[in-house]
């Protein structure tokens, strides 16, 4: 997957292989310029328009590949298939609506593209009923205010009320609680975990933070450099790293006092240049060698689990 | 030599540049600070740890004499602190560290324009100007070579780190850092954390570190402030606030921040902070809090000392009886 720049092509996205099983939960970790947003519009069939992707991609929900379908198909598959939460809910509601509107709205919407009658008496019941569910307060109150009155945790909440009412198949939540208080951010995720298990919806979570996703997440997936660098059951990749980058970031989340010693930090800092032809951490990696600089490393697969390092293997994509 | 904030009172008026103020009854304020005084010893750092609307940023800004305070006052070495475009000021003397180095840096500046600012009225000839600005970028770990570059030009952690070299070049007493590692990677705040304790302990500077997160406080902090609605709730040394939390919002707090094991807390802690136009009567925690007693509706509790630490809930009155 391409961006076309002002400076050039840059490949934002390169060989990223990731499913979600029905009423999982993939955690999609990564740090600024890693792709994850990239994917995640990707998916949801949102790319702008100097974005290209590679021929030979796909990206199917259920048997449909959204890349290749007509504009009006994925107009069906977006909202009742795939819907999406943002980091910032003032951004995705519409501030000159009343909350009440907005819920019937995407109810109309839900109930054109399956094909159900549309009623809008029922339509507002089952409006209550989902900000209900999302236990936001006082959710008569809601209904009736502007995204402007309600605090940022309510607002998101009343996003995945939305999620809820529209029934998709996989919810993409982009850093959905990284605008939020630590307490917030506690309640929200709470209410994610409750209403994934209750309706067997999919979701990817994308977020910087490990912690968040470790709280989460089923399976976790690390992106660095545009490029999936580990990925498996959560746990796993969280107690036993297999990837350097996987083991820098656990490391540098701060555990201990100044007093104990220095934090594990990872050298340098990200930059794209020149990593078409190496492992895209090589420059930072603390266990680099010659190896690594060869080719961009195949991802092994190790115990069930993908890693993209020469340490498990020395072969390379051509 | 120590930094003393004392008994700081700091109301925001509301609607002060409405179109309608002449028209409005009665003026109403936001309490963004209530009565919060804490004090510091000279090479140390004290962690402001609360969450939006806490005041911990109003606070910093008093520090540092950018906002004047309504009552109290701020001393630093026994000196009072200004506001800075009064006389007296103390220039130079505390310095500041925001949030996001993209927004407080000028992008058309270049880094060594731009680090040799608070310097430029000192008084210094160029050439110690100069001199100066090249030893705080060495400090920070940049090269000679990114002198010369446009801030917009360079990384977000690059960036945090011009912004503390333009704290450091007026060899301040206090730095207050505004949650100087929210808006750059994970990999990256290391990095920047680990350069704070090391400039830290080479040249002595008082820290006062406005941030959300109980990791980087546990990493940073020599004293813990937590804030809640305008008023310290707990305030005491690292290891007792940290590691053995009284109040009940500081242990619902450090429960409710996610840990990497994936373990969280049974049930977070519910609702949301009410509103500063309008306290709740009695203690400020109250309608959150799962210990509410009737005592807590009616008046708000008083700081209570226990061990080194002053807890301000009815909680402990008893024991201190």
């Amino acid at each position: 997957m391409d961006y076309q720049t002002a400076s050039g092509t840059l490949h934002a996205v390169r060989r990223v292989n990731l499913s979600v099983n029905e009423g999982e939960v993939l955690g999609v970790v990564g740090e600024s310029g890693s792709g994850k947003t990239t994917v995640a519009l990707a998916v949801a069939g949102l790319l702008p328009r100097n974005a290209s992707v590679n021929d030979s991609s796909q990206i199917l929900l259920e048997e449909t590949n959204i890349l290749t379908s007509k504009a009006s198909d994925i107009d069906r598959i977006r909202g009742t298939g795939v819907f999406m939460i943002f980091q910032d809910p003032f951004m995705s509601l519409n501030p000159l609506m009343k909350i009440k509107h907005q819920m019937i709205e995407a109810i109309r919407v839900r109930c054109k593209r399956s094909l159900e009658p549309f009623n809008r008496e029922e339509a507002e019941r089952e409006a209550l009923e989902s900000l209900k569910k999302v236990r936001i307060g006082d959710a008569d109150d809601i209904m009736e205010r502007y995204p402007h009155q309600l605090s940022g945790g309510q607002n998101q909440r009343v996003m995945l009320a939305m999620a809820l009412v529209e029934k998709p198949k996989l919810v993409i939540a982009d850093e959905p609680t990284t605008a939020l208080d630590v307490t917030t951010q506690a309640q929200i995720l709470d209410l994610f975990k409750e209403i994934i298990r209750s309706t067997k919806m999919s979701m990817m979570f994308i977020t910087h933070d490990l912690a968040v996703a470790a709280t989460i997440s089923d399976r976790l997936a690390v992106l660095y450099g545009g490029m999936l660098q580990e990925s498996g059951p959560a746990n796993e990749v969280l107690s036993n790293p297999m990837h350097p980058y996987t083991l820098g970031l656990i490391k540098s989340i701060p555990s201990k006092t100044k007093a104990e010693g220095m934090l594990e930090a990872i050298k340098g800092f990200f930059k794209w240049d020149g990593l078409e032809h190496m492992c895209a951490f090589a420059p930072r990696c603390p266990l680099a060698h010659d190896a690594c600089f060869k080719g961009v490393p195949v991802a092994t697969v190790v115990n069930g689990r993908a890693v993209r390092c020469v340490n498990y293997g020395e072969q390379y994509e051509n | 030599m120590s930094l003393v904030v004392d008994n700081v009172v700091k109301r925001f008026q509301l609607g002060k540049k409405s179109l309608f103020r002449f028209f409005s009854k009665r003026q109403r304020f936001v309490t963004a600070l209530e009565g919060v005084s804490l004090s510091i010893k000279k090479g140390e750092t004290v962690v402001i740890l609360g969450e939006s609307g806490s005041g911990k940023t109003t606070l910093g800004r008093i520090i540092v004499g950018l906002e004047k305070p309504d009552q109290g006052k701020i001393l630093l070495n026994g000196a009072k602190v200004v506001y800075v475009r009064e006389r007296g000021a103390l220039r130079g003397r505390l310095q500041m560290v925001f949030q996001d180095p993209g927004a407080s840096l000028d992008p058309f500046q270049s880094v060594a324009d731009c680090v040799a600012e608070p310097i430029l009225q000192s008084g210094h000839k160029k050439e110690e100007i100069t001199k100066k600005v090249i030893e705080s970028l060495r400090l920070v770990g940049l090269e000679e070579s990114s002198a010369k570059r446009k801030t917009s030009e360079l990384s977000g952690g690059q960036k945090q780190r011009v912004a503390i070299a333009r704290a450091i070049v007026s060899e301040p007493d206090v730095i207050v850092l505004d949650e100087p590692t929210s808006s750059i990677d994970v990999s990256i705040q290391a990095q920047v954390l680990n350069l704070l304790v090391e400039l830290q302990r080479l040249k002595g500077y008082t820290y006062v570190l406005i941030t959300h997160d109980p990791n980087v406080a546990r990493f940073m902090a020599d004293a813990v402030a937590v804030m809640y609605l305008g008023k310290i709730v707990e305030y005491g040394p690292l290891s007792r606030v940290l590691d053995n939390p009284k109040h009940p919002y500081t242990q619902a707090l450090l429960l409710s921040a996610p840990k990497i094991t994936g373990a969280t807390s049974s049930k977070p802690i519910q609702g949301e902070p009410p509103s500063l136009i309008n306290i709740p009567q009695g203690c400020r925690y109250e309608p959150r809090c799962p210990y509410s007693m009737a005592k807590c509706k009616e008046k708000e509790p008083t700081p209570i000392q226990i061990d080194e630490a002053r807890v301000s809930c009815f909680l402990y009155e008893q024991t201190q009886l």
